[in-house]
């Protein structure tokens, strides 16, 4: 169940980020790597842009910074016709696990990984989140610019934000991870508070483009582990791929995901197809050039991004619905950046809007 | 600085090193040459066996070799006084001082700064790009050094302007044999900067899925009909080309809009009619349109229409969507 941890070539430290605790904490966590500090993290731009793969390069420099702007924001996903209404926190930009069709490989600015180290921010920031919306359940991800969990080892960021949530009546902590970085929730009294979630692929496609991520069995004993310590589990189908063969695999996976864990206590499972920026496309294309993954029938939708053809789709919501509905028949099931036309088409149901959907996954997490 | 009568026969002009010029071949050089004579020295570098080097003047040399002139006013320098970089950036900036390069010159130039006499790339970037008229960016050096692999046929098209510069480039970085089977085809086709981006994309998107290289997608079965067909023109031929090459690409989308094409056509309705649906189908939106120029030209295309809501077809363009 171990997957390689993250090791920098060099920490870069933000003259600021040295007031704060975190910053000394990831340091001794990392001991006998080079340490420098800068009063400007852009400084480092010039040096990787030089690179001949600056996101490779920007990879093996840690940055330890301060979030200058919000910890937490509305989930991008909100414009869409029907969205779950999620709100991000973001306590650190980028991800070691180089998954080919990484949509922060075209979305981020600096292409160092960097961890947000003003935690006293990051606390104040939820509970004036929470204190604002008191009428909802609010469900708050770590997913979006970074893996939740994968970089737990170094920053214990888990030990911090669980027993936070564990305090709140009114929110959830989602952590989305492909890791089995989990040593830290064990132990802690997270009163279902917080749900565990693993992005899962087909076994090949975990092999052939989620290059540094955990093995798709090493996901699912994690999972399992988790929910031992009782901690309610997600598991996220995103990004569907299509190629093929793919129903064979996506079949298997939907199976022993279900086989491996309780599936009672898993609260969600969500499906999006592949999506991604026709510049991501040539990224991939030149950092991956083996990857399949640029290659599918896509068209112009949301937010810009292409995706699958809209039957191709269709075809897999579908089918992963079947499958899920064999092997978990209770679980819920959503999609991601949908319409509600392809909802109907697919699931064979629709929520009415965003706030329909919002308020079901509220009450799901609000059951404890 | 002495100018000479320097016999022809003594310069070897297969030693091309310092050559910029890209075309060697000028006519209106020769009538120049022929009715007021040589009124600038070339600029010659001396070898070590007998005889010499062109640096500067490749093109007056040859249109004097072509009227039969038996000598040249020449400038000499020695090996010893002249290093060969020194004497390429000498060709370079005699070239620079009185004309515009072309694109495949300044490949030439640079290709040759950086193969023959190792300069850096960033000197390439700071110090010769800027002179060249070029932006001093890497992948501006990248582009120009791509062109220098370019297959002679395409690089035919590109100086005839039928190829754009990032085409060209998007072709020198093919293999060889995938450029000759390109250029077999380019060379009979007309196409426009964006329909060029968009089919040889669409090639080496079809040939990574297939394990083919460009070369044979753009030269296979299919298309080679219409690339040899004598009843269209190089526009048409572009078109269809582009037209095989995305229906290939993306069969499905292209299923549905023929599909639609044909339902639509069953709905019988008037030309002046027009219905459109949402490009890539995400949507059930149909966009109807229709234009009439009288009261009466209006209530004929109003029953029409009326008509067509009745037909099942109608209920067939939607459930594509």
């Amino acid at each position: 169940m171990n997957m390689a941890p993250y090791r920098p070539e060099r920490i870069v430290v933000q003259t600021d980020s040295w007031q704060d605790a975190s910053t000394q904490e990831i340091l001794d966590r990392l001991r006998g790597i080079p340490v420098e500090t800068i009063a400007d993290i852009d400084a480092l731009l010039p040096e990787l842009n030089r690179c001949s793969d600056p996101r490779a390069s920007g990879k093996r420099i840690l940055v330890l910074a301060r979030q200058r702007g919000h910890f937490v924001t509305p989930c991008p996903g909100a414009g869409a016709e029907v969205c779950c209404n999620y709100f991000i926190v973001n306590y650190a930009s980028n991800c070691h696990l180089e998954c080919t069709y990484c949509i922060l490989q075209s979305y981020l600015n600096h292409p160092a990984l960097i961890i947000f180290t003003n935690l006293d921010q990051l606390t104040s920031e939820i509970a004036s989140v929470l204190e604002r919306n008191p009428e909802r359940m609010l469900r708050i991800g770590s997913g979006e610019l970074s893996d939740s969990l994968a970089l737990d080892d170094i920053t214990h960021y888990s030990r911090r934000l669980v027993p936070l949530f564990a305090s709140c009546s009114n929110a959830i902590l989602e952590l989305k991870t492909k890791s089995t970085q989990i040593a830290n929730l064990e132990g802690l009294d997270h009163r279902g508070r917080t749900i565990v979630s693993w992005s899962l692929n087909s076994r090949p496609i975990c092999r052939s483009e989620e290059l540094k991520a955990a093995a798709f069995e090493d996901r699912l004993a994690a999972a399992r582990r988790c929910q031992e310590w009782g901690y309610r589990i997600g598991f996220h189908f995103d990004p569907l791929i299509h190629y093929e063969g793919w129903e064979e695999d996506y079949e298997a996976a939907v199976k022993e995901a279900f086989q491996a864990v309780d599936p009672a206590r898993v609260v969600w499972v969500s499906l999006g197809a592949l999506r991604f920026t026709p510049q991501l496309r040539e990224v991939v294309r030149r950092r991956f050039s083996e990857s399949r993954i640029p290659y599918g029938e896509f068209v112009p939708g949301h937010h810009g991004k292409i995706r699958y053809f809209r039957p191709i789709r269709q075809e897999m919501y579908s089918k992963m619905r079947t499958w899920l509905r064999e092997a978990a028949p209770e679980v819920f099931v959503y999609l991601c950046m949908e319409s509600r036309a392809t909802w109907e088409e697919s699931l064979g149901e629709a929520p009415r809007d965003t706030a329909h959907l919002s308020a079901q996954m509220d009450r799901l997490v609000a059951k404890g | 600085m002495n100018i000479y009568r320097v016999p022809l026969q003594e310069i070897d002009f297969g030693d091309e090193r310092f050559r910029i010029s890209e075309e060697l071949n000028l006519p209106s050089m020769e009538d120049s040459l022929r009715a007021i004579g040589q009124l600038n020295p070339v600029l010659l570098l001396g070898r070590e066996e007998p005889g010499w080097v062109i640096v500067c003047g490749f093109r007056r040399l040859h249109a004097l070799r072509r009227i039969g002139a038996s000598h040249a006013l020449a400038c000499t320098r020695t090996a010893g006084d002249l290093s060969p970089l020194e004497a390429f950036r000498s060709a370079l900036w005699d070239n620079i001082a009185h004309r515009q390069l072309e694109a495949l010159e300044k490949a030439r130039c640079l290709w040759t700064l950086k193969d023959a006499y190792g300069v850096p790339q960033d000197i390439l970037v700071q110090e010769y790009l800027p002179p060249l008229g070029l932006a001093s960016h890497q992948n501006v050096l990248r582009s120009y050094l791509s062109l220098h692999r370019l297959n002679p046929r395409l690089r035919a098209l590109f100086k005839n302007g039928r190829l754009t510069l990032s085409s060209a480039e998007r072709l020198a970085g093919m293999k060889p044999e995938s450029q000759e089977r390109i250029a077999r085809v380019l060379a009979k086709l007309h196409l426009s900067a964006s329909l060029q981006r968009e089919v040889l994309e669409l090639a080496e998107e079809l040939a990574a899925i297939s394990g083919t290289d460009p070369g044979a997608v753009l030269d296979g079965e299919g298309t080679r009909a219409v690339v040899d067909d004598p009843s269209l023109s190089p526009p048409q031929k572009g078109e269809r080309v582009r037209e095989i090459l995305l229906r290939r690409r993306n069969p499905r989308l292209s299923r549905a809009r023929e599909l639609f094409l044909a339902e639509r056509k069953n709905l019988g309705l008037p030309d002046g009619v027009h219905i459109t649906p949402d490009p890539f189908f995400e949507t059930a939106r149909l966009r109807v349109e229709f234009e009439v120029t009288s009261a009466g030209g209006f209530r004929q295309l109003a029953a029409a229409l009326q008509q067509a809501s009745q037909s099942p077809v109608l209920d067939g363009l939607f459930r594509m969507q």
